[in-house]
C-alpha cells in the first residue's frame, strides 16, 4: 500500500517536471560550434547552404585532420574554420605542400599558433583591450575590403565584442592584404606559395549564422570566399570540433568490426555474470561492534598525561622499581647494596654478560643519584633495562 | 541435467542441542549427492551473526552417490541464543556454467551456555583423582585429614610423611597412604558482575571467564562432595543460590549462570558482605571473581573484604592484564613509548601490589590471565582443601 504511494508520488513529480521542461521558453544554444548542422546563432548551417552556391561546387565535410586528409583529397580545396588554428608539424608539412602543388586553402579561426604561424611569419591580437581606444571605441566593428576593384568605403558592420581580432604581423612579402577593420588593422590575407594560395582570416565569427544572416554580410563573406577557385572544397570541422566519432580510448575497437563484436560479447557475458553471481548466497548480516578492550588506550592516555609534564625521573623510578621488583621475585636478590657484588650475582644467576649488568647497575646508580635527568639519560636507561630484560 | 534429478541433494547440519562459551564448538554438515556424475559444490552456511563471519564458504567434489561431512568450529564469546539461518547449497555439473541452489536445516535457534566443556573435562580428571598427574600443575599437599581413602603409588610432590612402609615393603615399590579430603564444606562463587568486569580478552569479557570458571569449580566441588553456591551482584544482589550438592544442584547452577545479565554497574560490596553475614551461617570457601585494576580500589573494599575473611574462607580472584603485557614486552624507541611502557609496567607492578597487600591481610588471593582462570582456581580449591583451611 505505501509502495503504491511512493509510487504515484513519484510519478506526480516526473510528470510536473516534463510539463515545466515542455513549456518553459526556448533557450538558445549560445556556444561558439561552428558546425555545418547547427543553426544556434553560433553554428554554421547557413553557410553550408551557402558555401556550394558560392564555389559553384559541392562541399564535403569531414572531421579528420588534413595529415589524415591527405590521400583522399587530390586538387581539392580546403576549407578550415576553428576558434584558434595551431596544427601540429606533420599537418603544417602536409598543408603546405598541398599548396604549393596547386591547391587553395581558406582557413579563419581567431588566433594562429605553433608551427603553422611560424613557417607563414604569422602572429594575431585583440585589438579589443589595446591602446586608447578601449575606452572609445564604439560596439560596432566594420570591416571593409582593400583592394583597389572593390569600395572600401562600402562597411560591413558586427558586434565588436565578437569581431576583434587582427594580423599584428605578416610576411610582408608574400601576403596580400585583402580586409581590414575600422582601425585598419588586418583581418584577411591572401599568401601565395608555390602554385597555390593560402586565404587566412582572424575573424570566424562572421561566418557564424547570427553574423551572416544579418543585413548585407553574406556579401563580405562571398567575397572573402570568391578568393577561393571553383573547386571541389573539403571542410574539415576536426580543428574546432575534434573527430565527432566516439572520442574514447576504444576508438580504435570500436571502429573494426571483429573487435566491436568481440568487445560487446564481453560486456554482455559480464553483466550476465554480474547478475547470476551478485544474488545473494547467504542472508545479511547486521554489523554487531564487538567489545573493545581499552586498557591500551587508557595507558596511552595516563602516558600523555605523564609525558605533557616531562617529569623523566619519575618515569626512571617507575622503570627501576618495576625492574627491582623482578629482579627480587625472580632471582630472589637483595638490592639495598647496588655494587660490584650485586652484579656479579646478577649476573651469574640471570645469565646475561657481567658486562651488561655493570653498565646496568651503573646506570641505575647514576639516574638515582639525580634530582632531575633529561630525556636522552631516560633513553639510555631503558636501553640498558632492556638490553637486561632481552638476554634473560 | 542438474534440475532434472528432482532430490538431488540430501544435507543437513549436525549441531549440539547448546553451545559452549569461549570453546570451540564443532559442527558439521554432512552432504549426500543422488546425481549420477559428478559435481561440485559451494556451500554457504548462514551461521549466527554474532560471529560476524561473512566468509564462510566451502567448496567440494562429490563423486556421483557419495556422501561427505564438513566439519568446523565455532568459538561463541557471549552467552544467549543464537540463530542458526539455513544451509545453501550451490551445486553445478563438472561445466560450472550454471549452478542450482538447495536449502536445508532451515532456522535454528541454539544457547550458548557457560563453558559446559571445560566443566566436562575438569569432571572426568576430578573423578579419577588425577588432576595432579595430567594436565595441571601439581600440587604440594601439605595438610592431613584424618579418615583414610586408600593407598597409592608414590608419585613427586607427595607428601613423604604419609608413606605407608608397610605397603611398600610388600610391593617393593613406595606407597602413600591417601586421607579423604574433609567432604560436606560450603563452596561458594562470588560473581562481581560490576563495570570492572566489562573488560574483554580474545573477545570474552571477564565476566563470562568467571562464569565458566564458577561453573568448573562449582562442579568439581561437587564431585569432591562438597557443596557449591552461587552468588552474583553489582550494585546490588544479583542471584543467591544456597550451597547444596544434590543432583539437580549442577543443573541450576548452570541456568542460573546462564541467565545472568548485568549492566555493569559499579558493584557494592557493602551489600554483599551484609547479605553475606545474614545468609551463611556456616564457614565457607568464598571465591570472589573480580577485577582491581589499582591499589587504590583494592583499598576501597578491603574493609569489607577483612571482614568477610573474619568468617570464612575469602579468595579474591582477579586478573593479569594480558593486553598491557603486549607493550611491557616490546621494546621501547622514543621518549614517548618509553613513557608508554613506563606506565603499562606500574600498572603490571600495582597489581603485584595488590596482592602483596591482600596477603599482608591473610587474604587468600589468585592473580591469573584470564585464560588461565578455570585452572587456577581449581589449583587454589584444591590446595585449599588439602591444607584443611576451609
Amino acid at each position: 500500500m505505501k509502495d503504491t504511494r511512493y509510487i504515484v508520488y513519484i510519478g506526480l513529480l516526473a510528470g510536473l517536471l516534463l510539463l515545466l521542461v515542455l513549456t518553459k521558453d526556448k533557450q538558445y544554444d549560445w556556444r561558439v560550434t561552428y558546425a555545418h548542422e547547427d543553426k544556434n546563432p553560433y553554428g554554421t548551417y547557413a553557410l553550408n547552404k551557402l558555401l556550394p552556391s558560392v564555389i559553384k561546387d559541392s562541399v564535403k565535410n569531414s572531421y579528420q585532420t588534413i595529415y589524415e586528409l591527405k590521400d583522399s583529397i587530390s586538387r581539392e580545396n580546403i576549407f578550415v574554420l576553428s576558434g584558434s588554428f595551431g596544427p601540429g608539424k606533420e599537418d603544417t608539412e602536409t598543408l603546405l605542400n598541398h599548396v604549393e602543388a596547386g591547391s587553395h586553402v581558406f582557413i579563419s579561426a581567431d588566433y594562429f599558433y605553433g608551427s603553422f604561424a611560424d613557417t607563414l611569419g604569422l602572429e594575431t591580437s585583440d585589438s579589443f583591450f589595446e591602446g586608447e581606444s578601449a575606452f572609445t571605441q564604439t560596439d560596432t566593428a566594420k570591416l571593409h575590403f582593400v583592394s583597389p576593384v572593390m569600395d572600401s568605403t562600402n562597411v560591413f558592420p558586427y558586434k565588436r565584442n565578437n569581431i576583434h581580432n587582427y594580423f599584428n604581423r605578416l610576411d610582408s612579402i608574400s601576403a596580400t592584404v585583402i580586409a581590414k577593420n575600422d582601425f585598419y588593422q588586418p583581418v584577411s590575407i591572401r599568401i601565395v606559395k608555390g602554385k597555390g594560395s593560402i586565404i587566412l582570416n582572424c575573424t570566424p565569427m562572421i561566418f557564424t549564422n547570427i553574423y551572416l544572416l544579418n543585413e548585407q554580410n553574406h556579401h563580405f563573406v562571398s567575397t572573402l570566399l570568391s578568393y577561393l577557385p571553383k573547386k571541389t572544397t573539403r571542410r574539415t570541422e576536426y580543428y574546432h570540433l575534434g573527430r565527432m566519432e566516439a572520442a574514447t580510448p576504444l576508438r580504435f575497437i570500436l571502429t573494426t568490426e571483429p573487435l566491436r563484436w568481440a568487445y560487446y560479447i564481453s560486456i554482455i557475458a559480464l553483466l550476465v555474470f554480474m547478475i547470476f553471481e551478485a544474488k545473494r548466497k547467504q542472508r545479511i548480516i547486521p554489523i554487531i561492534k564487538p567489545l573493545a578492550n581499552t586498557s591500551l588506550e587508557f595507558v596511552a592516555t595516563i602516558g600523555s598525561l605523564y609525558y605533557e609534564r616531562g617529569d623523566h625521573k619519575n618515569i626512571a623510578e617507575k622503570k627501576i622499581q618495576f625492574l627491582f621488583d623482578q629482579i627480587r621475585t625472580h632471582y630472589l636478590l637483595n638490592l639495598h647494596q647496588r655494587d660490584e657484588g650485586l652484579a656479579f650475582a646478577l649476573a651469574k644467576k640471570s645469565g646475561v654478560p657481567e658486562q651488561t649488568v655493570r653498565n646496568l647497575i651503573t646506570i641505575i646508580n647514576q639516574v638515582s643519584a639525580k634530582e632531575k635527568i633529561s630525556a636522552s639519560e631516560l633513553t639510555d636507561l631503558n636501553k640498558a633495562i632492556e638490553k637486561f630484560q632481552l638476554k634473560k | 541435467m542438474l534440475f532434472r534429478v528432482k532430490r538431488g541433494l540430501h544435507g543437513e547440519r549436525l549441531l549440539a542441542d547448546k553451545l559452549s562459551n569461549g570453546d570451540e564448538n564443532e559442527i558439521s554438515i554432512y552432504l549426500e549427492s543422488f546425481y549420477t556424475f559428478p559435481i561440485s559444490l559451494r556451500v554457504f552456511d548462514e551461521i549466527p551473526h554474532q560471529f560476524q563471519r561473512r566468509d564462510l564458504e566451502f567448496t567440494l567434489h562429490l563423486a556421483a552417490g557419495n556422501q561427505k561431512v564438513i566439519t568446523y568450529s565455532l568459538r561463541p564469546v557471549k552467552r544467549g541464543e543464537y540463530y542458526f539461518g539455513s544451509v545453501n547449497v550451490l551445486v553445478s555439473s563438472s561445466l560450472k556454467l550454471i549452478s542450482r541452489r538447495f536449502r536445508f536445516s532451515n532456522d535454528k535457534m541454539v544457547p550458548v551456555y557457560p563453558s559446559y566443556i571445560q566443566m566436562r573435562k575438569y569432571e572426568l580428571l576430578a573423578i579419577s583423582h588425577r588432576l595432579t598427574d595430567s594436565g595441571i600443575k601439581k600440587i604440594r599437599r601439605i595438610g592431613h585429614n584424618q579418615e583414610f581413602e586408600l593407598i597409592k603409588d608414590y608419585v613427586s610432590g607427595d607428601d613423604f610423611r604419609t608413606v605407608n612402609w608397610k605397603a611398600t615393603a610388600r610391593r617393593s615399590k613406595l606407597m602413600v597412604n591417601q586421607y579423604q579430603d574433609e567432604r560436606s564444606q560450603q563452596v561458594y562463587s562470588l560473581i562481581d558482575k560490576g563495570r570492572v568486569m566489562q573488560m574483554p580478552f580474545a573477545g570474552m569479557s571477564l565476566l563470562d571467564y568467571a562464569i565458566n570458571a564458577a561453573l568448573v569449580i562449582s562442579n568439581i566441588a561437587i564431585k569432591k562432595s562438597d557443596k557449591a553456591g552461587l552468588i552474583t551482584f553489582q550494585d546490588r544482589i544479583g542471584n543467591i543460590l544456597p550451597a547444596g550438592r544434590i543432583n539437580k544442584q549442577m543443573a541450576t547452577i548452570q541456568e542460573v549462570l546462564y541467565n545472568q545479565k548485568t549492566a555493569f554497574l559499579e558493584s557494592d560490596y557493602s551489600v554483599l558482605y551484609s547479605t553475606i553475614r545474614r545468609n551463611l551461617s556456616q564457614r565457607s570457601l568464598l571465591l570472589l571473581f573480580t577485577n582491581f585494576e589499582s591499589i587504590h580500589s583494592l583499598h576501597r573494599q578491603l574493609p569489607y573484604l577483612l571482614k568477610l575473611n573474619n568468617m570464612h574462607l575469602l579468595v579474591v580472584i582477579f586478573f593479569e592484564n594480558t593486553e598491557l603485557q603486549k607493550v611491557t614486552e616490546y621494546p621501547a624507541n622514543t621518549v614517548k613509548e618509553i613513557y608508554y611502557k613506563a606506565i603499562a609496567e606500574r600498572f603490571s607492578y600495582e597489581k603485584k601490589l595488590i596482592v602483596r597487600e591482600l596477603q599482608k591481610h591473610g587474604i587468600q588471593c589468585i592473580l591469573t590471565s584470564p585464560e588461565k582462570l578455570t585452572i587456577n582456581t581449581i589449583n587454589k580449591y584444591l590446595e585449599l582443601k588439602a591444607r584443611n583451611l576451609i
